[in-house]
């Protein structure tokens, strides 16, 4: 048995909208976190990114400058990086499946809908930090690995770039 | 055939498997009942957002204010892309706010307005009475007070509101189609 002691992480967030940062702000800090930075663009988020070294970015996708695909792309880079494995939380109104897999696909770590809920940012955060994942460097792709679940008594067929489904874990859009 | 992401590595030499960092679990994962810390804990949030509850209404009001003026500012110049950009941008932050704020049924037609400029081929085919349609009964149901899923009027007009746009939507679809190349 462990609980989460909120108190030693550090957020950024981004988003635009001044009340949803209010309102993640609100959870964060009721679940017991006292460093979060609120960023309202990309570039902004990037740079507090390099700056604070937070412990979890929460990222809003549309954002001014670029957009939350595009932080997470810059993040995960690497060479020029100075924080590629960060856990990057996508909070967003845009709930497609296309949208979904393209934060995945820039290397994003938990996937969260809005509206957000307490239960639900608390889940994401809760997953990042006890259920980290390996790093995988490709000439495509570096990230946490998409799949979440890699069952070693798995025989059938190869699906990784063929089947999109295979990203579709329970009930849930996860990536 | 999948063995291990670390089998798959050594087959591949373009891959590299990085083994998960613990470093944050390790320095933040605590003794203690993690059942009633996470029960603790939601409780809070859910406390605090009832007591910034008492501010939702401006904040919404706020919101709609914002599509208002540049509902205005389309009536006068006509449909352009930086006008559709921010309609767009500001029926997203609303649909992403609402249910929080107490109107899932704001969310529901904003997801229908967002759905139907987004998926529209050209947006300037879209009659500006439709998005005064959607405005105005934002606007209303706010007004209003009409909130929460179980207001049969407000959902009614939601609903209204979804299957013209899906119709339109079609409509639209089949011209761009039609389109000479």
């Amino acid at each position: 048995m462990a609980k989460i002691d909120f108190e030693k992480l550090r957020f950024v967030v981004a988003d635009d909208n001044a009340h949803m940062r209010r309102i993640v702000r609100t959870l964060l800090r009721a679940f017991g976190s006292r460093e979060i930075y609120e960023v309202e663009d990309g570039a902004a988020a990037l740079e507090a990114v390099e700056h604070f070294m937070p412990d979890i970015l929460i990222t809003d996708i549309k954002m001014p400058i670029f957009d939350g695909i595009e932080l997470t792309q810059m993040i995960r880079n690497p060479d020029g990086s100075k924080h590629p494995y960060i856990p990057i939380i996508m909070l967003t109104a845009y709930s497609e499946r296309k949208r979904v897999l393209m934060a995945r696909d820039a290397g994003a770590t938990e996937f969260l809908c809005k509206p957000v809920s307490a239960n639900a940012l608390y889940k994401r955060v809760q997953n990042v930090i006890e259920n980290p994942r390996p790093f995988i460097k490709v000439s495509t792709y570096f990230g946490p690995d998409r799949r979440r679940n890699t069952d070693p008594n798995y025989s059938g067929e190869e699906r990784r770039e063929t089947d999109p489904e295979a990203f579709v874990v329970g009930d849930t859009i996860s990536i | 055939m999948t063995k291990s992401r670390f089998a798959e590595a050594t087959n591949n030499p373009d891959m590299i498997v990085i083994p998960a960092n613990t470093e944050l679990r390790d320095r933040v994962v605590t003794g203690g009942s993690r059942h009633s810390a996470y029960k603790s804990a939601i409780k809070a949030a859910e406390d605090a957002i009832q007591d910034l509850s008492v501010e939702f209404d401006d904040w919404l009001k706020e919101e709609i204010e914002r599509l208002i003026l540049v509902f205005d500012a389309l009536k006068v110049s006509g449909w352009n892309a930086k006008i559709s950009d921010e309609i767009f941008t500001i029926s997203h932050d609303i649909k992403g706010q609402a249910t929080t704020l107490g109107y899932p049924v704001i969310t529901d037609i904003c997801d229908t307005l967002c759905h139907l400029l987004e998926k529209t081929p050209d947006v300037s085919h879209i009659s500006l009475n439709v998005i005064d349609l959607f405005v105005s009964s934002i606007h209303n149901i706010v007004q209003q007070c009409q909130r929460g899923e179980e207001n049969k009027k407000a959902n009614h007009i939601a609903q209204s509101l979804r299957m013209m746009a899906m119709k339109i939507l079609q409509q639209e679809m089949k011209r761009a189609q039609a389109k000479p190349v």
